[in-house]
């Protein structure tokens, strides 16, 4: 049985993944705790109910439509929102400003919602069905397709980020700001298209889970604090640890329902980063890192 | 503007927030030139080319590069201007290898070719970044740290490159190829403006030399006559 668990765990651990690396990106490059991550997610599964099951859109269109539609909405957010308030500093010289718009603009599109849509839970119906046996544990393809998207989806960010010249000068930024600048790096563009590409991860997720969790006005916690356990246990900014978290997290949540109760499982989850975090104050990303350099040291 | 000027300053102040650091600078960079700026410490002398590149804002002043007026370009802008500069800190991404470093030291540059050959340039210059090269930039010694970021400003293809105390926190031996370097850059028609504040050394390597005293220009002149005067042997030379 905790086989069964476990790989169940691994499963939607990929899609915590996603999530985390989506809100390590912003802050990472950004610097912005957004706390509006969560309401992207909700406006995404929105829009998937509203295409697949009102307007009978295929599926896979349905993803295609809700990453360009949401990056969208990301990158206008950080336009609209983020970067007039990026140079105001308050009294003690701290960019508070902008972690407060990011809650503010998370109440208002909340509320929002439930002025639009009313408090009704919506769900889909899955978008795959049946299951199939790999010796005693049972895999099904509902699960596997989360996974499997969520995997071609990372896979394809890391070659963006590795790879791509946009995705050079989002590491740069990321790793030196005045560096990028005095590189020809447009930081303000760099800033935009991380926001965008961090709300286009988090719809992808908004699309995969509706049949999971449903939708409705204030479904944004779940993914909001899947997104804070991820990045916490990761390590801030660091899109290597937030990958490897994911699934730690998920096989964890999956033990503790199973063994202890559903309810328990956010309790489990938040004692680990508490754990994680005494243990390894810069998360398990800083711990790779550091295994990583030392092992070249003994190579040499 | 005078055509063989390539930078000038006029009248700029600079401040953060209320507080002003800089007043009333003027400052020409003749073309194929290497002109020093000098000063005690806190005289501003990062500031002041801090502001030339845009990092941070002006109060009032004009600056014109290339007979073209950029004081309003953002930092990456003006890069794209070919002015170039090697902030005190380096201006390196730790996290990426030598080689992707250079590489971004291309962004703004189209032709791969060029960026190409600017890195071959680099690794002639300093051999010990070809053996570094799929190393983390983080992990590499002070002294190579300061030849990767030359080599990196190198690949921008810089018309005046600004180079921010580039000796400091370096061994002699390394210094001595530094400003070697500057001399091999200045034969291939780069223009230098060099803060220092190893006073000897920047005198002897520059043609012209401005000294900032408090936040204005306290003397100017050919670098070879304002190493023999008086109150520079007293202060900056300790002769």
């Amino acid at each position: 049985m905790a086989l069964q668990y476990i790989v169940n765990g691994l499963m939607l651990g990929i899609v915590y993944s996603m999530i985390g690396v989506g809100f390590s990106l912003i802050f990472g490059i950004v610097r912005v705790l957004n706390f509006a991550y969560g309401e992207f997610f909700m406006i995404a599964a929105y829009a998937a109910f509203f295409l697949a099951s009102v307007f009978g859109i295929p599926i896979w269109m349905v993803f295609a439509i809700n990453f360009i539609l949401m990056f969208a909405v990301g990158w206008v957010s950080e336009r609209a929102l983020i970067k007039p308030l990026r140079y105001r500093t308050d009294a003690h010289g701290e960019h508070s400003g902008v972690i407060i718009a990011t809650f503010g603009l998370q109440v208002i599109l909340q509320s929002l919602a439930l002025l639009l849509f009313k408090g009704t839970h919506r769900g889909a119906d899955n978008y795959t069905s049946g299951n199939f046996m790999v010796g005693d544990i049972l895999i099904s393809n509902e699960r596997l397709f989360m996974t499997v998207v969520s995997i071609v989806v990372l896979l394809c960010i890391l070659a963006f980020m590795k790879y791509s010249k946009v995705g050079c000068a989002l590491r740069a930024v990321s790793q030196n700001r005045t560096a990028a600048q005095l590189s020809g790096i447009n930081v303000n563009m760099v800033y935009g298209i991380a926001f965008g590409l961090s709300t286009a991860l988090v719809a992808i997720a908004g699309t995969l889970l509706l049949p999971f969790y449903n939708v409705y006005p204030t479904v944004g916690v779940i993914p909001m604090g899947k997104a804070f356990s991820v990045t916490l246990i990761g390590g801030l900014g660091n899109i290597g640890g937030a990958i490897l978290a994911g699934p730690i997290l998920g096989v964890l949540e999956a033990l503790a329902s199973g063994y202890i109760s559903t309810q328990t499982k956010d309790a489990v989850a938040f004692a680990c980063v508490i754990l994680v975090l005494i243990a390894f104050p810069g998360g398990l990303g800083e711990m790779l890192k550091r295994i990583r350099t030392e092992w070249k040291g003994i190579r040499r | 503007m005078n055509k063989t000027n390539i930078l000038e300053v006029e009248g700029l102040n600079i401040g953060y927030r209320s507080l002003q650091v800089l007043w009333d600078i003027n400052i020409e960079v003749k073309k194929n030139t290497i002109v020093s700026i000098i000063g005690a410490n806190g005289s501003g002398k990062s500031t002041l080319v801090k502001a030339i590149t845009g990092i941070i804002p002006i109060m009032s002043g004009r600056i014109k590069f290339r007979e073209k007026e950029i004081s309003n370009l953002l930092p990456h802008e003006r890069v794209k201007e070919r002015l170039v500069m090697i902030p005190d800190e380096r201006g390196l991404f730790p996290e990426m290898t030598v080689l992707e470093n250079l590489q971004m030291g291309g962004y703004p540059i189209k032709d791969k070719a060029k960026i190409e050959e600017a890195i071959i340039w680099g690794f002639d210059l300093f051999p010990i970044l070809k053996k570094r090269a799929h190393q983390n930039a983080g992990s590499l010694s002070g002294g190579e740290q300061q030849m990767l970021a030359m080599a990196k400003a190198l690949v921008a293809q810089p018309q005046l490159l600004i180079l921010d105390e580039p000796s400091s926190g370096l061994a002699p031996i390394i210094i001595d190829k530094m400003f070697q370097v500057l001399i091999d850059i200045k034969k291939k028609n780069i223009t230098v403006l060099l803060v220092e504040q190893n006073v000897r050394r920047s005198l002897k390597i520059s043609d012209y030399c401005y000294v900032l005293e408090n936040g204005r220009i306290g003397m100017e002149g050919l670098s070879a006559s304002i190493k023999d005067k008086e109150e520079i042997k007293e202060l900056y030379l300790g002769m």
